[in-house]
């Protein structure tokens, strides 16, 4: 624990990095809301973030006061991308070359209000972290004023 | 501590320092507040400080070698598990409530800018001693 407000700011900006893969990911979500074509074969699935904390330092001490169950500073990062196992959306349309025998084409299971809802989320968490990380350097920025 | 710096200037020391822990807390509680299963961080400032101040009334122990662990009393039992929120009010299971972190944010941080002046307006003050009996 060098300096607290640094240990902070880093924290922020783990946060401001995990909201940005999320957003990647709804971005990709929308762009692929409508592919019935992957190179895995069958439509595109919905891929979403899975976010896990990180304790902020890994040296001795801090791993010792962890086993202890004193509770530390923790940052965020994406533990995995996973996919959503729902089942495709199905519409009726037999001109569509990958339709079925009955008509029935599999679209991707992407709702896009649902990932609008998603990417505003995402966004307001990258400015919280915005906002943390801003109130933390006005403080350094005052304490460094006592030298004047 | 004596005479130039009163024994008020080692609290606001205290203060400052612990506020900068206090931000810590904060932004680790924002960043994770997407986080599944995490339980938010609810020490408070008054932790810090309590801690602080008896950190500097009790003795720790030295190191005369730079293989031995670090005795730091600053963080001691009382700051356990306990210390992390359980009203679960989301269904991931994360207990952050971001408004509440945010007016603590701006508190901690308006807070902190006073302290600073105090320390401003006190070393102004000793300058002012020094230099006015030069004359």
């Amino acid at each position: 624990m060098a300096n607290e407000l640094f240990t902070s700011m880093h924290i922020s900006s783990s946060g401001m990095a995990a909201q940005r893969a999320r957003m990647d990911v709804v971005s990709e979500n929308i762009a692929n809301a409508e592919s019935t074509k992957t190179k895995e074969g069958g439509p595109y699935r919905r891929t979403q973030v899975v976010f896990e904390t990180v304790g902020v330092k890994s040296n001795f001490n801090s791993i010792f006061r962890g086993q202890l169950g004193q509770s530390s500073a923790q940052t965020v990062r994406v533990a995995e991308i996973s996919k959503d196992p729902s089942p495709f959306n199905q519409i009726y349309d037999p001109t569509h070359p990958d339709a079925d025998a009955s008509g029935m084409v599999n679209m991707p299971n992407v709702n896009t209000i649902e990932e609008m809802v998603d990417m505003n989320s995402a966004a307001r968490s990258f400015e919280a972290n915005i906002t943390t990380m801003d109130a933390s350097k006005r403080m350094f920025l005052k304490a460094l004023e006592l030298l004047r | 501590m004596s005479g130039l710096f009163s024994n008020n200037f080692a609290k606001l020391g205290a203060a400052a320092a612990s506020r900068e822990q206090m931000q810590t807390v904060i932004s680790s509680n924002i960043a994770n507040a997407d986080t599944p299963n995490y339980r938010a961080d609810k020490r408070t400032f008054t932790d810090f400080y309590q801690q602080r101040l008896q950190a500097s009334s009790s003795v720790s122990p030295q190191q005369t070698n730079s293989k031995h662990l670090l005795g730091s009393n600053e963080q001691g039992l009382n700051l356990s598990g306990i210390n992390r929120s359980n009203d679960a009010q989301r269904m991931d299971g994360n207990t952050v409530n971001v408004e509440r972190e945010m007016s603590t944010l701006a508190e901690n941080q308006l807070m902190y800018e006073l302290n600073m002046k105090i320390i401003q307006g006190k070393l102004g003050s000793i300058a002012n001693a020094i230099k006015e009996g030069g004359r």
